[in-house]
């Protein structure tokens, strides 16, 4: 087994860089007076986050639009990473968007297994 | 005396009646325009939800739903269809806004066939197309159908819309050859305009329907099924108008949820007051939660929408990593 590891990994590796990796978008809720002043912070943090392919502020006002890679990270530590950059702006925060309209479509990562 | 004059009156007055009713029909029929429209039965792959996922379908045109066809009540059209020969099924069309002999019209032709018939489109409204070959049931499940929209010759029999779409829902079957079931309506999905959550930003490649706040959006809605009704209903809105079958005389107001059956239709106006994202939804929630779903979104800086449908086909954007 030890053997076919490496081989192995590299086709894991391969897997998951490619283009055809399945994919899930994590909709994220901008709530507070000055969001629109950490437009620019929230998009170029995002777009450097592993597994995060397109990140849309535009699209929904108040709202982020992520296209992440299935299993590569979860909506739950997006919610927190954007948190942490709005930190020092306290009168802007973001959680997971949840509604009527989001029962099913949910992404798969922000499902109670 | 007086008796006599009055009566000459009358046969005047009856006389220029019907000599101007005369003049104005022929004005009518004189502004009356003549379309040709020609279609094709295309039997190919497209693309049915935001993952890229593709299904075999059989099209008018290339597209689920096929191509919107638009004319002013008393218009006639001339209607061709093609079935190219390298087709491997027999197809036809069935327009609900024609009124004429089905036998002879409405027969499904052959691939390497063409069938031709002209129809007046007398009475305004939104009304579906569809092919009419056996099993019908499949041939409207893969995606042979569309929307013909008749305008009122009088525009002011209405109020003027400001910004329009079409949508049509329709099932989605994952596996477009078994029709057993289609019959046993055990359907995947639930689409408008041909694809799954197509309109719902929320999901992976799904896009929107714009408007500004304020406007006048009107929805010309038609059911294809095969199968189940559709609940039409503005999260979040009132509908100001429905008009049966789109006919500006059958018009209900203040209507939060209307049925529409299989092959029918209704056109649907509402007036956001506010900026926000108003789900347009079939209320069976079994349909909505599997695709059903078009979000509305009004927004003083949405742009102008020309497109009556818009996302179709459903080209999907190059992601930037």
């Amino acid at each position: 087994m030890a053997r076919y590891l490496p081989s192995y990994i590299l086709l894991l590796g391969l897997l998951s860089s490619t283009a055809f990796a399945m994919e899930e978008r994590v909709t994220l809720m901008l709530t507070g007076p000055a969001c629109t002043e950490s437009h620019a912070a929230i998009n170029h943090a995002l777009e450097q986050t592993i597994g995060v392919r397109h990140v849309d502020l535009q699209a929904v006002p108040g709202h982020i639009l992520l296209d992440v890679e299935t299993g590569a990270v979860t909506a739950d530590a997006l919610e927190d990473q954007v948190n942490g950059i709005l930190a020092t702006h306290s009168s802007c925060r973001v959680e997971i968007m949840k509604s009527c309209i989001s029962a099913d479509p949910r992404p798969a990562s922000t499902r109670v297994p | 005396m007086m008796r006599r004059q009055s009566q000459r009156i009358m046969t005047l007055a009856g006389a220029t009646a019907i000599a101007l009713g005369g003049l104005l029909g022929q004005m009518s029929s004189a502004s009356a325009k003549t379309h040709d429209i020609h279609m094709t039965a295309v039997e190919s792959d497209i693309v049915i939800d935001g993952g890229g996922e593709k299904y075999a379908a059989w099209t008018f045109n290339g597209t689920m739903p096929g191509p919107v066809v638009r004319v002013t009540e008393g218009d006639t059209i001339n209607f061709t269809l093609t079935n190219p020969a390298t087709n491997k099924n027999p197809h036809a069309m069935d327009f609900h806004a024609a009124e004429i002999d089905f036998l002879k019209n409405y027969k499904a032709i052959n691939a390497g066939e063409t069938i031709s018939y002209t129809f007046v489109a007398k009475k305004p409204g939104i009304f579906f197309y569809h092919c009419g070959a056996p099993p019908m049931i499949q041939h409207v499940a893969r995606g042979m159908f569309g929307a013909i929209i008749v305008d009122p010759k009088d525009a002011g029999a209405w109020a003027k819309a400001d910004r329009e779409y079409v949508l049509i829902q329709s099932e989605y079957f994952k596996n477009p050859g078994d029709v057993q079931a289609m019959f046993d309506r055990k359907f995947d999905g639930v689409m408008f305009n041909g694809g799954i959550f197509k309109y719902h930003p929320f999901v992976t490649g799904g896009g929107k329907l714009d408007a500004k706040p304020g406007e006048r959006v009107r929805i010309y809605f038609v059911n294809a099924g095969p199968n189940e009704f559709s609940a039409f209903h503005p999260i979040g809105e009132i509908w100001d108008n429905v008009y049966e079958s789109g006919n500006p005389a059958n018009n209900l107001k203040g209507v939060q949820t209307y049925v529409v059956g299989p092959g029918s239709a209704a056109t649907f106006d509402v007036v956001v007051d506010s900026a926000g994202a108003y789900p347009l939804v079939t209320h069976s929630l079994t349909g909505a939660l599997r695709g059903a779903i078009a979000v509305l979104l009004a927004s003083p800086d949405a742009k102008p929408s020309t497109n009556l449908m818009p996302m179709v086909p459903w080209e999907l954007p190059a992601k930037t990593k």
